[in-house]
């Protein structure tokens, strides 16, 4: 469905949003550029604390919060700005399911955040002086790629559930599903965020002590990279059959 | 040949709200013009024809096939709808080539075809705009090409008329007549009864959600018997003139304008009524200077059938 994607890149950037997307990814580094000249940070000390600090930091930046927030805006108001716009007849009134349309615009959506968001993730590294090398890099990039994808995923799902008001929903889900995911023992299994830190603590060889592991995140890079592609194919099976079942009533005509 | 469209007690209900009501219908091939005041179920019943929306009861056929969640059709159907939504950022070249893909063509292909389907509904000399900068009557026909551009042999137009100025309406009438010549059959909405007989004799006439009639107009005309035909005569002595209507003639109601010299009659027996009028006038020595039977107008139909 390259016609869809490519509708879709295109409405991502031309769209009023790209300035959001842009202020929220500057937001990071000039946090980064702050501490590492504010005095918050200085190269070169103890690797090992180095590693750990940037490392939590980073992530909480990028695959935490920026990849969250991001794909709140924008997955899921996939469908309902095509609502609003009354422009999902025109996609829906062709010889492709609407479940494939729904997964293609993921797609685009995913590739249109990732650069940028990677992009800002390297300069960020960068301004901290390149800590921990290109194993903590990569490892941060695997982890906004896996974010990206599972939350996307899951605010798509919100999106056709509730076209209306999915803004407001994902927000009341990122807040308890954050505050969940703090929650040891079975709880905090149940969230995108904990299988997430697990597979960046994993990637980077971070040393959280066993006790913290319950509550941080203690699955294997196995476990967490199973969770995860789970959770993103679960996401997107719901979302394609609630598309393909529901009615969406782009307007009611006065006829 | 399978029918264009066959319901059997199709009904769709918003919530409480009744959008069509226990339709039972089968349309054939051609152009066909679907008539009703706003809010009549119009819009909702072209939904139900092009699966956007599934029927709360009954079923729908349209050319053999149901319409809900079965994509593949739309390679025989083309949808204009009513409203205006689009890709403003787009040219009306780029958005009715991106809806050429998804009918599976390559790039130029696409662009080829929409090329050709926007020129035919005379969009050629804009489609390298914005479609944000477009007025009513480029958008409109931007809608239009998207419709044909896959060269559909069912084609549904929902009120395609609706804000153009005149010579736009020229241009689509044109289009319709030129797509039946063609032999593909278009399902027309409007709510403006001379717009859809300019384009067809047929029509299907919507009120309430329910059907009121169909067929073309003579049949209609036949069907309604029972419902009094109105007729107006303008004349220099209407009192007089009505005095003896009523004495004479099968007439169910007057209307007298005096001061215009106008009567307005009903009558459930027109033929007696035409029989019968030259003979009164002629021995009043009435003088009649207009006589409107308001039956060789759609609009009296429409006007007859929803009551109004």
């Amino acid at each position: 469905m390259a016609a869809v994607f490519c509708l879709q890149v295109r409405q991502i950037l031309c769209d009023r949003r790209l300035i959001l997307l842009a202020l929220f990814l500057c937001l990071p580094i000039v946090l980064a550029a702050a501490i590492r000249w504010g005095g918050g940070f200085t190269p070169g000390a103890n690797p090992d604390d180095e590693k750990m600090g940037i490392g939590i930091f980073l992530f909480l930046l990028y695959p935490q919060v920026m990849c969250e927030l991001l794909s709140l805006l924008f997955a899921s108001s996939l469908v309902s700005v095509e609502i609003d716009g009354q422009t999902l007849t025109y996609l829906f009134t062709r010889p492709v399911p609407k479940w494939r349309i729904l997964v293609s615009k993921y797609a685009a959506m995913w590739v249109t955040l990732l650069v940028p968001v990677v992009a800002s993730l390297v300069v960020s590294w960068m301004v901290l002086g390149a800590v921990g090398g290109a194993r903590l890099l990569s490892g941060m990039c695997l982890g906004v790629c896996a974010s990206l994808l599972a939350y996307g995923a899951v605010f798509v799902l919100i999106g056709v559930i509730v076209p209306i008001r999915a803004m407001a929903v994902g927000l009341l889900y990122a807040m308890i599903e954050f505050a969940l995911s703090y929650v040891p023992a079975v709880l905090n299994n149940l969230t995108v965020t904990y299988y997430l830190r697990s597979l960046v603590a994993r990637i980077l060889d971070l040393k959280i002590p066993i006790e913290a592991q319950r509550i941080v995140g203690g699955a294997s890079l196995p476990l967490s990279c199973a969770a995860l592609v789970g959770i993103v194919m679960a996401a997107l099976a719901a979302s394609s059959w609630v598309v393909s079942q529901a009615e969406f009533v782009v307007a009611r005509g006065d006829g | 040949m399978e029918p264009l469209i066959q319901t059997w007690s199709l009904s769709k209900l918003y919530g409480m709200v009744l959008g069509v009501n226990d339709l039972t219908l089968e349309l054939p091939h051609g152009v066909r013009g679907l008539l009703g005041p706003n809010g009549a179920g119009k819009s909702t019943f072209l939904k139900l024809v092009t699966g956007q929306l599934r029927p709360t009861e009954g079923k729908i056929l349209v050319l053999g096939e149901c319409p809900w969640n079965n994509s593949e059709l739309f390679r025989q159907v083309g949808f204009c709808p009513e409203y205006d939504g689009f890709y403003m950022n787009l040219t009306a070249l780029e958005f009715v080539s991106v809806l050429a893909r998804m009918h599976g063509c390559d790039r130029p292909t696409a662009r080829r075809q929409a090329t050709e389907a926007l020129d035919r509904v005379g969009a050629a000399e804009f489609m390298n705009r914005r479609i944000s900068t477009y007025s009513k009557g480029m958008r409109q026909r931007t809608k239009l090409a998207q419709a044909l551009v896959h060269d559909p042999q069912f084609v549904v137009l929902d009120e395609p008329l609706s804000g153009l100025d005149p010579i736009g309406r020229h241009d689509v009438m044109q289009l319709i007549k030129s797509l039946e010549r063609e032999g593909k059959s278009v399902l027309v909405s409007s709510h403006v009864l001379h717009e859809v007989q300019a384009v067809t004799e047929d029509f299907l006439l919507i009120y309430g959600g329910r059907v009121l009639a169909s067929g073309n107009v003579h049949e209609i005309r036949a069907l309604m018997n029972e419902y009094p035909h109105q007729i107006t005569i303008r004349c220099d002595d209407p009192q007089r003139l009505a005095y003896r209507l009523l004495r004479d003639l099968p007439i169910s109601g007057i209307e007298l304008e005096r001061d215009q010299g106008v009567l307005s009659i009903r009558t459930a027996d027109p033929l007696a009524f035409y029989g019968g009028l030259p003979e009164l006038v002629v021995e009043l020595g009435v003088h009649v200077q207009e006589l409107i039977s308001e039956d060789d107008d759609l609009e009296a139909v429409f006007k007859y059938l929803v009551g109004a």
